[in-house]
């Protein structure tokens, strides 16, 4: 009989250990992206090369932008790239973004720039750093709306989506019929916030 | 291949006790590199943690080879689960180039025990 993620709820069973949560931080990091259907690994670098090595990755929060540029890196490696990695949060100053432009303007061809979180920069941070990677083999960059960089793809989440990752986080577990639709409805389509909430459910 | 083995067998260990194994690897050709590593990490909700406590490191490794180690393991920090968070201790062997890693997970903690912090009580 197939187990439910909710039967964790259930007063007979003993809540889960951090450890022992399908849904602690090391184990969601360490899914593999899920390419849309019809696209491969391949098809992505294909893109990407047909826009010499630039792009951006467009999805909204948690729908897998940072997971997927994380991945690319060792593929960029296999084509012989040098991959530089940075990530920009919310919580990112205006020091850290001064550095990072400082850092850019020191990198050279093979050097591909990969950043998570472009949209954290404004047009005034963006535009030198634009500059600045003309010089690279190529530039990645996440971010939550079109603009900057020509798309190469646009992430989005799906009921489907989140219960064949639940089902593989779990070991074969999956929520209610409807259940699933219903979590991400209500995270806004925020797969990592759906996580969460599951991680809170089994350690309850 | 590359194997770690604890004396005994065994994974629970109290603070300050010896911990005593052998690694085991088979390649090739000699590995750059071959260590073993007693580290801990935590894991859980939000970002994890981690630290390289100590290292033995095998001086002139071939490419198939057995090396004894032991540990002095620390008093602290202990074996334990909250409700956020777990910290977990292992011992892990890495070889280079790879990298290649075995690891054991072990517990460290008074008794060998690992602690379980207690639940608060949900707010009414």
């Amino acid at each position: 009989m197939e187990m439910s993620v909710m039967d964790l709820q259930t007063p007979e069973l003993t809540a889960l250990l951090p450890r022992e949560n399908p849904f602690c931080v090391e184990a969601v990091e360490n899914l593999a992206f899920r390419l849309p259907s019809g696209i491969t690994w391949d098809t992505l670098l294909s893109r990407l090369e047909a826009n010499n090595w630039t792009g951006s990755i467009v999805g909204p929060n948690g729908s897998g932008k940072s997971t997927l540029l994380e991945q690319l890196v060792p593929r960029l490696e296999n084509r012989g790239f040098r991959p530089f990695f940075c990530r920009l949060t919310t919580e990112s100053t205006h020091a850290d973004k001064e550095a990072l432009l400082a850092a850019v303007r020191e990198l050279r061809t093979p050097d591909v720039f990969l950043l998570d979180g472009a949209e954290q920069l404004s047009t005034r941070q963006w535009l030198p750093l634009r500059v600045a990677v003309d010089s690279l083999a190529g530039c990645v960059v996440t971010l939550h709306r079109t603009g900057r960089l020509p798309i190469v793809l646009q992430t989005e989440t799906t009921p489907a989506l989140l219960a064949q990752l639940i089902h593989e986080l779990t070991g074969g577990s999956s929520l209610p019929p409807g259940e699933t639709a219903t979590l991400l409805a209500r995270h806004r389509g925020n797969v990592r916030d759906c996580f969460r909430e599951l991680y809170d459910r089994c350690a309850e | 291949m590359l194997q770690l083995g604890l004396r005994e067998n065994r994974s629970t260990f109290s603070p300050g006790e010896e911990l005593a194994g052998a690694a085991l690897w088979e390649g090739d050709a000699p590995p750059t590199l071959a260590e073993v590593r007693l580290v801990w990490s935590t894991k859980g909700k939000g970002t994890g943690d981690a630290a390289v406590v100590e290292t033995v490191a095998f001086a002139d490794p071939q490419a198939g080879d057995t090396r004894p180690f032991s540990f002095r393991l620390p008093a602290a920090p202990y074996s334990f689960s909250g409700k956020l968070i777990s910290l977990v201790w292992a011992v892990e062997l890495v070889l280079q180039p790879g990298p290649r890693c075995d690891r054991r997970e072990i517990v460290i903690a008074p008794g060998g025990a690992e602690v379980l912090l207690p639940r608060l009580p949900k707010k009414t």
